[in-house]
């Protein structure tokens, strides 16, 4: 029997959404679910969803001190440091059982990963004949 | 429009009616619209999120053996309308006592 308390009608934010994947509309993994934004209208008696926020900026304030001043220039030196990617509530289709969108991802969600494997990986020795199936 | 995010919620101590401690914000419930938009309905309150953030698989249900375990780890957990909120400050209070909170979303709005 389905849980009244987690049904789609009424469902929990943070069971059922936060940290849990993000698939865009080419069904390919964003990211994952790091925050989500309320917001009040003039006439709204209590908040509503209005967009799900994404991508290794928005881990930045769940970090403190040092580690979260190192991550942040880290992401601004991998052209990721404007903050999270912020995806309106209206681009997304369901939240269970993973958040998937009508729209495509934006490319800024992949800076980080892009940084590092120009950057990093792409130097590794061998790294260039990683997607050869016959190595 | 003034907004708030999901994680400034989460942790914040919640006290009744009567200045009750009744744990802090585990959760933030949800209610799908008609215009396809999510209204928040209430809060999830008690000691602990821990046994309240697990999910399996596609359907995020736990298996059969899990589930009596999860429901005792949760058995803590209260559910707080959101027009019982009577102030939203980084101490939540309710405008109701603590025992007009049910165990189950289900038992504070039956609708």
């Amino acid at each position: 029997m389905p849980d009244p308390d987690t049904t789609v009608e009424v469902l929990r934010l943070g069971f059922a959404a936060l940290d849990r994947q993000i698939y865009d509309s080419d069904d390919r993994p964003v990211g994952k679910v790091d925050d989500i934004e309320l917001a009040w209208g003039e006439a709204d008696t209590a908040p509503r969803v209005s967009a799900v926020l994404t991508d290794t900026a928005a881990l930045g304030p769940r970090l403190s001190g040092r580690l979260g001043r190192a991550w942040a220039a880290f992401l601004r030196r991998a052209g990721a440091g404007g903050g999270p990617v912020r995806i309106p509530i209206g681009s997304v289709v369901e939240f269970r059982p993973a958040t998937r969108l009508s729209m495509r991802a934006p490319a800024r969600v992949w800076a980080a990963e892009d940084w590092l494997r120009e950057h990093v990986i792409g130097r590794i020795p061998g790294a260039g004949r990683a997607d050869d199936p016959g190595q | 429009m003034p907004t708030i995010l999901v994680s400034d919620l989460l942790g914040r101590e919640v006290r009744d009616s009567r200045g009750t401690a009744l744990g802090r914000v585990q959760d933030v419930v949800v209610r799908r619209t008609a215009d396809g938009g999510y209204e928040v309905v209430g809060l999830v309150t008690g000691r602990s999120s821990v046994a309240g953030r697990w999910g399996y698989g596609g359907s995020l249900a736990p298996p059969p053996l899990l589930r009596a375990v999860l429901r005792r780890l949760r058995a803590h957990e209260r559910y707080l309308r959101w027009d019982h909120i009577a102030e939203l400050g980084e101490t939540v209070r309710t405008s109701v006592p603590g025992e007009r909170l049910g165990r189950r979303w289900s038992d504070v709005d039956p609708a």
